[in-house]
């Protein structure tokens, strides 16, 4: 339901902000009618790493459900968290804190149906979410995760290359999480690893292992793909005017 | 006048408990460091740097001593009858430019974008595009507006167009309209320090354009923390809109 008044929103916003959207990204191979060239050879930074900038979209359809794709059973949940996920499905998600404009957090960021843009910098690399105008750092200076972190909605993340691809592991997070807007629970004791691998110039493949003992009696790994998008983001202001909430009326 | 000042207060006093030489403005750094070049020779502005408190409260008190703002009469009356409940930034709405909250924000810097990306008072960014394009014809307005920006030298200078008239210069409910254009140089005179200069050129609400003076320190073996404003905010049943300026 939610996701469906998402795209609502994102397919009749896009028209208004044709102002905005209607510059070609500079660098871009494109193909003889001007269209990205989305198989070209994926760029590599001055260091020779791969580059991983870009605005990205996630393939549509896991909104609703980050596991769509695995078989049953691989979600494995400890009774407390099936039951939450159960409710949380049966009441149409409406205690949902994205709905309230809290930002849908990591790694659920991967899965709504809004591009991201990704920047390499010199120090940590910085994802920039048109959703909820928010953002998120994952350092790369070799630091080490926090021992006692304060618990957020991005949780806290730490990047190195293995080869050409960037593992990211993740940990801090809320204890409330909702990993997709079904509501697939994440606790304090998530601890999240993503691998991002750019094959070639249009594509990054994403793989996301989700390791939160408290709510799974074993880890679980979901595989998604980004593609490169020739527009720019616009400005998501949630707390502006915002019209879900009261038509999530739960069952 | 505003909970938010107490929580300020205390905010402060509870970094300079937990960290009592990273306050800011009380970098340990020596203040004749010069400024850093960024690999492309430009300097660089990437960092974490502190709040100008004068660009929070009142933005009066950023203008040189002895202007005064040149409010057209409407704007004037506005900000009289404005009340301090009615902020939206006291919703979880974003700032706007160049307002600040009492939190530090962080520069990105790459050749061709710079990105702020600011604590709060909401977990947002704001986007700068140096790669040389201008701004669109027609821009819907948003809270940040449009931004381009270019080098003059060793100060970064930022023009922007495209906002909305719905944010608030300042606590003090200061307004502008659509027709607002700001152009921003930013210098960082040293290691430690960050200058700017904002013009606001809004012939909409101003009778002429008036500049804004502001300074930040940089912030040091620090980061930002995720500040997430819709999250138990506490802070809007207790603003209940008496003008204690009255």
């Amino acid at each position: 339901m939610r996701s469906a008044l998402g795209i609502i929103v994102f397919v009749i916003a896009a028209p208004l902000s044709a102002q905005w959207l209607n510059y070609p990204t500079p660098g871009i191979p494109r193909l003889p009618d001007g269209k990205p060239n989305l198989a070209a050879p994926a760029p590599k930074t001055a260091d020779g790493k791969p580059d991983l900038s870009g605005v990205w979209m996630t393939r549509p359809g896991y909104t609703g459900n980050i596991a769509k794709d695995l078989k049953p059973g691989e979600v494995s949940f400890q009774p407390w968290a099936e039951t939450l996920y159960k409710h949380r499905v049966e009441t149409s998600g409406k205690d949902d804190p994205q709905a309230r404009c809290v930002l849908s957090g990591v790694p659920r960021e991967n899965v709504v149906p809004y591009p991201f843009k990704i920047l390499n910098t010199n120090g940590p690399i910085v994802i920039l979410y048109e959703a909820l105008h928010s953002y998120r750092q994952i350092f790369m200076d070799g630091r080490p995760l926090p021992k006692d972190p304060n618990p957020t909605w991005m949780g806290y993340s730490i990047g190195h290359w293995d080869g050409d691809t960037l593992v990211v592991e993740s940990a801090g997070f809320v204890d409330n999480n909702w990993l997709d807007n079904s509501g697939h629970p994440g606790t304090e004791a998530l601890h999240l690893t993503e691998r991002f691998r750019r094959p070639d110039f249009g594509h990054i493949d994403v793989q996301i292992t989700i390791n939160d003992p408290k709510a799974y009696t074993k880890p679980w790994t979901v595989n998604l793909q980004f593609t490169l998008t020739d527009t720019e983001l616009i400005e998501y202001v949630c707390d502006e005017n915002e019209k879900d909430l009261t038509h999530l009326v739960g069952k | 006048m505003h909970k938010r000042i107490t929580g300020f207060l205390l905010s402060c006093a509870a970094v300079a408990l937990v960290l009592p030489p990273l306050a800011f403005g009380q970098s340990t750094t020596p203040e004749n460091r010069p400024a850093p070049r960024a690999s492309d020779g430009k300097p660089d502005l990437n960092g974490l740097w502190g709040p100008d408190r004068t660009f929070i409260y009142d933005i009066t008190s950023t203008l040189k001593k002895g202007e005064v703002l040149p409010l057209q009469p409407w704007a004037e009356k506005v900000t009289k009858e404005r009340m301090s409940n009615s902020d939206p930034e006291a919703r979880c709405l974003p700032a706007g430019v160049p307002r600040m909250a009492p939190y530090p924000w962080k520069i990105v810097q790459q050749p061709k974008l710079v990105v702020f990306l600011f604590e709060g008072n909401i977990h947002s960014y704001r986007q700068i595009f140096m790669d040389g394009r201008g701004h669109p014809d027609d821009p819907d307005p948003t809270w940040y507006g449009h931004s381009i920006g270019k080098w003059d030298g060793d100060t970064l200078v930022v023009d922007s167009v495209g906002f909305n008239d719905k944010f608030w210069f300042d606590f003090a409910g200061h307004p502008h309209t659509e027709k607002l254009h700001i152009t921003e140089r930013y210098r960082r005179t040293d290691y430690s320090h960050l200058d700017f200069e904002v013009v606001i050129d809004d012939p909409g609400a101003y009778t002429k354009p008036f500049t804004m003076y502001g300074h930040s320190p940089l912030v040091e073996n620090s980061e930002i923390i995720e500040y997430i404003c819709n999250e138990n905010n506490q802070d809007v049943g207790h603003i209940v809109g008496k003008d204690t300026r009255k």
